[in-house]
């Protein structure tokens, strides 16, 4: 069964023109080609055992009511149902995913675009700069977490000093329910829009000098020539990293769990991911953290066919002059 | 029917901010305490073998064989382990006790080492967890060993405290047999006592003068303030807030459920209990005597009193050995404040224990030892240790466990706690409850809300999460 089904997406994306009669099809390529199938196998085998039979098995565990020791028994949309009309952590997570998406999406994607820009700069000591920027990426999150916390202390904390300096009240970062997220995505920005830089910048060094050049002459201004033919140039990139910084963002997981511990204050931080790994791991009902799963995936699948529809449109409109 | 909801582990998302007495547990238990476990053990008891080895109580043969023990220990911990085992090794050399140090949280660990078909033969077990696996058939019934063996028999019906032996006792069968008490008590500073001029809090559990409105007076006094900023508090919670407020709702004549073994309904709106969440809380938010949520995220209740910063702390025993490691900390214990409702203070009756695995096929073997570690043996050599509390009464009076903690005069109120405790919940559905409880009452240590409203609001989830289970 898994067998098959790996095999059919498999050829599915390998060959996605071609219709008609896959099994056969199949078999025969197999039959004439088989040296190069030998040589693939160990990889395919490595993709049926460790990623394709895990995402049938869970969808096959959001089906059932299970606790890992005794044996899973079948309840069919139950969990579904219960997600729906009977959890109200489920929807309180939801909404406080989406609104760490909201908060930290726009805002990475804004610095990630200023330092690429930044990045591209001939200055001297440009590289110690492009490196630098980097450096909050390779950092593992739990040093990341714990500089942070530090940093939102309420007594001893470097914001609040800043903001004393300034005669301004100090504010409770980390146990304010309405601060709580806002310094979460703070903390989050900071961590990756280096990543979504190094991104941007590539393809920044990818646009040709001559539009530029051949725009200036025709005296367009700098932010003109950056509207009209720097963000249209680098359109695929930003749309790429959108998408990636969504998926990324929904499903936001450590530097909730290192910071604000079980999403507090009370359910301000608790977002999605964390009630899925307490459903799963705290409370052992692997069958309804894995239809949790499922609907964040169904969620993310619709969002990012959204983007990527409304993001190619957008690109080939773009690229009607050429 | 089973459901599927089980225990938690309230102590897996505190960790970061919080030490208790599970993460201390946890804390250093990784690969290197193991491996200095397994080193000393292949060192220290390859003896030869003891002349009258071998043999149960009843003078059988044990047939020979090799166990794995699953716990929980911080290096120092790990070493009293290995004391346990090198002893009993001694008795029994044909059997081999081969130590697993936990790594991470206990249950989760135990659950998927069962779920993989490769869980411990004897492991340690926490009072509020071990019904979720119970539950789930993985733990052993020693009931009939129990009633067997006349002699341990007796010592279980006579020298345990038997509301402990009740607290183990799930579903009619005896799954955990106690082996450490750890019920939290007050441990104060003597030279900030000596220099506020104040009177030393009692050590006897019948002693009821040491009222909430003393115990005020007293933090107040121990409270030093520089403006609006306080640098010596009188008192900090060094445990878990709900927990621990809990406890002092307890000695005010509280109760929150019905009854504590497999509770049918949570009694968390009961009058004398929330009125002692609300003066736990009231402590910092009101009076200021004790640090708030900001401040103890800035510098954890065990840190403080390390520190000289808080004067009083509620802790356990397992703070014992770290506190007297401090230079210059001259500390001594007290009992817990007593509720005006109250009839003398109260602890919790908190405990772990062993129990066997039900699928092991070393069950005679993992019984001698379980036998051996919760017996007068074992747990003599855990008095000794200074690390433990006893569960046995006799070794808890004993010279040995007195000795073994120097650095105070009060030792006997971690033992004399054993009768004035109240149980925790044993339920499958902890793991669900604890997590609205210690998310809800949240509001109160913030000063959001106020006890009464907020219990209000969770006896009613409790009794879903209960009637469920």
């Amino acid at each position: 069964m898994v067998d098959r089904a790996g095999q059919g997406s498999l050829s599915g994306s390998v060959a996605p023109a071609r219709r008609g009669p896959v099994k056969r099809s199949i078999l025969a390529e197999i039959r004439k080609n088989w040296t190069s199938y030998l040589f693939i196998l160990p990889n395919l085998i490595g993709v049926l055992v460790f990623l394709a039979f895990p995402v049938v098995f869970a969808l096959y565990m959001s089906f059932t009511e299970w606790d890992i020791l005794t044996s899973p028994e079948f309840v069919g949309l139950q969990n579904y149902r219960e997600m729906f009309t009977d959890d109200p952590l489920f929807w309180v997570s939801l909404r406080n995913s989406a609104y760490y998406v909201l908060l930290t999406v726009p805002t990475t994607l804004l610095i990630a675009l200023g330092l690429a820009m930044a990045m591209n700069q001939a200055v001297r000591g440009i590289a110690f700069f492009r490196a630098a920027i980097y450096v909050p990426v390779l950092t593992s999150a739990v040093a990341v977490a714990f500089v942070w916390q530090w940093i939102f202390n309420y007594d001893f904390g470097l914001l609040n000093a800043v903001l004393d300096v300034f005669n301004l009240p100090s504010v409770r970062w980390l146990t304010s329910s309405s601060w709580a997220m806002i310094s979460l995505a703070i903390m989050s920005v900071w961590k990756s829009a280096g990543y979504f830089a190094v991104i941007l910048f590539a393809a920044l060094q990818g646009v040709p000098k001559v539009l530029h050049e051949a725009a200036e002459i025709d005296g367009a201004s700098a932010w003109n020539r950056f509207l009209n033919i720097t963000i249209p140039m680098i359109a695929p990139a930003l749309l790429f990293v959108t998408v990636i910084s969504v998926i990324g963002s929904f499903q936001v997981f450590d530097q909730v769990y290192l910071v604000t511990g079980n999403g507090g204050p009370g359910t301000a931080t608790y977002v999605y991911n964390l009630h899925l790994f307490n459903e799963g791991f705290t409370f052992f009902r692997m069958g309804y953290a894995a239809a949790l799963a499922y609907v964040l995936f169904a969620i993310l699948f619709v969002i990012t066919f959204i983007q990527l529809r409304v993001g190619r449109q957008r690109a080939s409109a773009a690229y009607e002059f050429e | 029917m089973v459901h599927d909801r089980l225990l938690g582990s309230p102590s897996a998302r505190r960790s970061i901010r919080q030490i208790d007495r599970r993460t201390l547990l946890r804390a250093g238990a990784g690969a290197a305490a193991a491996a200095g476990v397994v080193g000393a053990r292949s060192s220290a008891f390859s003896a030869p073998a003891h002349v009258r080895g071998g043999r149960n109580a009843a003078g059988q043969e044990i047939p020979g064989g090799e166990i794995t023990f699953y716990f929980g220990a911080n290096p120092d911990e790990a070493a009293t382990r290995e004391l346990i085992i090198g002893a009993f090794q001694e008795k029994f050399p044909q059997i081999t006790v081969n130590p697993q140090v936990a790594e991470g949280d206990p249950v989760q660990e135990l659950q998927t080492q069962f779920a993989g078909g490769a869980g411990p033969d004897v492991m340690m077990a926490w009072e509020l967890s071990y019904s979720g696996l119970a539950t789930r058939g993985v733990m052993a019934d020693l009931s009939e060993r129990i009633a067997a063996d006349a002699e341990f028999a007796e010592l279980v019906a006579t020298d345990h405290e038997a509301e402990l032996i009740a607290m183990f006792n799930w579903d009619g069968k005896q799954y955990v047999l106690p082996e450490q008490f750890a019920g939290v008590v007050l441990f104060y500073n003597k030279k900030m006592f000596a220099d506020a001029g104040l009177e030393a809090p009692p050590a006897s559990w019948e002693d009821t003068s040491w009222t909430w409105d003393r115990f005020l007076e007293t933090a107040q006094a121990l409270t030093v303030r520089d403006g609006d900023r306080v640098t010596q508090f009188g008192f900090a919670d060094a445990w878990w807030m709900p927990l621990s407020a809990t406890v002092i709702g307890t000695g005010n004549g509280g109760n929150w459920f019905d009854t504590y073994v497999d509770p049918a309904a949570s009694t968390i709106t009961d009058p004398n209990l929330v009125a002692g969440l609300q003066w736990y809380a009231d402590l910092s938010n009101v009076h200021r005597v004790a640090p708030n949520a900001e401040e103890i995220a800035t510098q954890a209740g065990p840190d403080m009193f390390m520190g000289g910063r808080a004067a009083m702390v509620l802790v356990g025993h397992w703070m014992y050995p770290a506190f007297s490691g401090v230079d210059g900390l001259e500390f001594e214990v007290a009992v817990l404040p007593l509720g005006p409702q109250g009839t003398t203070p109260k602890t919790d009756l908190g405990s772990t224990g062993l129990a066997i695995s039900a699928t092991s096929d070393m069950q005679d073997q993992a019984w001698e030892f379980v036998k051996f570690s919760t017996g007068v043996e074992g747990q003599t050599i855990i008095a000794e240790s200074g690390l433990f509390v006893p569960v046995l009464k006799s070794v808890g009076q004993s010279a040995a466990y007195l000795d073994a903690h120097p650095a105070i005069q009060n030792a006997t109120v971690f033992t004399d706690a054993l009768a004035h405790s109240v149980p925790l919940p044993i339920s499958a559905a902890w793991g669900e409850i604890s997590a609205i409880w210690d998310r809800d009452l949240g509001a109160v240590w913030r000063g959001e809300a106020s006890a009464e409203e907020v219990c209000a609001n969770l006896e009613p989830q409790i009794n879903d999460l209960l009637a469920e289970s």
